[in-house]
């Protein structure tokens, strides 16, 4: 253990400085890249440096059903020249939901090797919405999308996770006795946080009736259990603990990396659809290597697109036994004073779910908390923070233990 | 080296109404999806056999985007084989539960662009219940 311990403070420490968010909504009027600007010169700002500082740039794509217009595959290119400044390193990384969270990895890895001193990560996502489909010019999309869900699947018309979602969901209910209204209390207590944040997609508190009375989507998930089709950017700022240090600025340490993916797509063939086996590796991974303990984690961010799921996760991740969580949420034990907050910024249901950019925007959630900056949802003295993203339908998952500096 | 694609191989047998899976005889499993080796013992030694038909809605919902497949209710059901498979099932949502014994059929389908047969699964009235 104090061997670990020495090799993640002594290697594994690598500095956020910075952090910007644009508000998520359904939809902005602007592209991915002049979103991708706002967040990046709100990062820059914080950490008090300029565009030329950088001198890596990693980011994802912007996203999946998007217009040809917004698409950039050279983006990491062109931003290098914008900001005319020579960089070490530049990557768009792809895997689903986890993209962002890898392409801060591949960032913090190439500081620890000393190659990259300031990186710059961040992830701006567009998405054609129904009001703009225009069939000659999107058709491929649906192709695109239904590719997702593999030779065998496809074949069924398979377009958006959710199936698989509501079916894990179903499947969980049944084994662990959770009722149709005890689910209902997950979308209650997200929109409660992000009622209190300014950048969040959907800010009015709603009742576990409203949740009931919404439109089911696919069954048993109704259309307050699943996250929103959303637009936005997030950006981070990178940098060694020496810059960071010399720089003087409020930071956050990365101290704990884990990662996992399971030999399955959506759904197991062989396994059980209630368990997610990827996340609880990736979390006891992370604090391994931070040399943490899941009694130690002040705040933390999980990516639950959907409110069944939100609960398994919370389950899996280590906070709470199996088939106990959604107790713990109906008794406000994940709220900002319980004794765990989870997705204080409202999570994926009610601060909105860009999926490439969610996991930047999780960890821009960790900084504001772990740095005083997240006003009236302040977790009291949180230290330290976790961050977790997930891909397909939970069959690969990180975890990211972030600490005060 | 001469590789033959087992999920085309699979798809094959699906559009002449038969589901057949590469069996492991060292290991007593079948193989889901098709596969060119056995994922337990890595054999490439495998038999193609029919299943039995048979097996258990493990979960179920609707589909919600009734684009390029008709709607419906879609499920995993799990084969007396062993293995779960994606599916459609025939059947109101109401009136389908989980656990529920099924039997395999087939259904002639446009997907998108393409015509197709693919499996589905019919609920069995259990005998005596
Ligand atoms: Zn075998």
């Amino acid at each position: 253990m104090h061997e670990n311990r020495y090799w993640v403070v002594g290697i594994l420490r690598v500095a956020i400085i910075g952090a910007g968010m644009t508000p998520i909504r359904r939809k902005w009027d602007r592209g991915s890249r002049e979103l991708a600007l706002m967040a990046i010169f709100e990062a820059l700002d914080m950490a008090g440096i300029g565009p030329r500082d950088i001198n890596g740039i990693f980011t994802v794509p912007q996203g999946y059903i998007i217009d040809p217009e917004d698409v950039d595959w050279l983006a990491t290119q062109h931003l290098g020249e914008y900001f005319f400044t020579d960089t070490k390193a530049q990557a768009m990384v792809e895997i689903g939901g986890v993209s962002s969270l890898v392409a801060l990895k591949y960032a913090a890895f190439e500081i620890l090797m000393g190659r990259c001193n300031i990186a710059l990560v961040y992830a701006a996502e567009k998405q054609v919405v129904r009001e703009e489909w225009n069939p000659q010019r999107h058709m491929y999309l649906l192709y695109l999308v239904n590719g997702f869900y593999g030779p065998l699947d496809k074949r069924y018309g398979i377009m958006k996770p959710i199936v698989y979602y509501a079916m894990i969901t179903q499947r969980y209910m049944y084994e662990y006795g959770v009722s149709r209204e005890d689910l209902a209390y997950v979308p209650v207590v997200l929109r409660k946080h992000a009622s209190m944040n300014e950048k969040a997609q959907f800010r009015d508190p709603i009742t576990v009736e409203d949740v009931l009375k919404s439109k089911v989507v696919c069954p048993p998930l109704h259309i307050l259990d699943c996250c929103p089709t959303s637009e936005g950017a997030a950006a981070l700022i990178l940098a060694s603990e020496k810059v960071a240090k010399d720089l003087g600025v409020d930071r956050v340490y990365i101290t704990g990396i884990g990662e996992h993916h399971d030999p399955t797509s959506f759904f197991p063939v062989y396994g059980s659809a209630t368990e997610f086996p990827c996340a609880r590796k990736a979390m006891e991974e992370a604090l391994q290597k931070s040399g943490r303990k899941i009694k130690d984690i002040d705040v933390a961010e999980v990516y639950g697109p959907f409110s069944g799921t939100e609960v398994m996760l919370y389950e899996e991740l280590g906070f709470f036994r199996k088939g106990e969580a959604i107790q713990a949420i109906k008794e406000d034990r994940t709220t900002i004073d319980g004794e765990i907050p989870i997705n204080t910024s409202g999570g994926r249901l009610s601060l909105g779910h860009p999926p490439h950019v969610t996991p930047l925007a999780e960890v821009y959630e960790i900084f504001l908390q772990l740095t005083g900056r997240a006003g009236q949802r302040q977790v009291k003295d949180a230290e330290v923070g976790a961050v977790h993203a997930e891909h397909g339908a939970v069959n690969g998952s990180m975890v990211m233990i972030l600490e005060k500096g | 080296m001469e590789f033959e694609d087992p999920i085309k191989k699979f798809l094959g047998y699906i559009s002449s109404r038969k589901f057949m899976l590469p069996y492991c005889g060292k290991c007593d499993k079948y193989i889901y999806p098709p596969r060119n080796f056995c994922p337990f013992c890595g054999s490439r030694n495998l038999e193609w056999r029919e299943i039995s038909g048979r097996g258990k809605l493990y979960a179920f919902t609707t589909n919600p985007d009734p684009i390029l497949f008709p709607p419906g209710v879609l499920g995993i059901v799990e084969l007396d084989e062993g293995v779960k498979v994606l599916s459609r099932i025939d059947g109101k949502y109401e009136d389908l539960k989980i656990g529920m014994p099924v039997r395999l059929d087939f259904m002639e389908v446009t997907v998108g662009r393409e015509k197709m047969v693919v499996h589905k699964f019919v609920p069995v009235k259990e005998e005596g219940g």
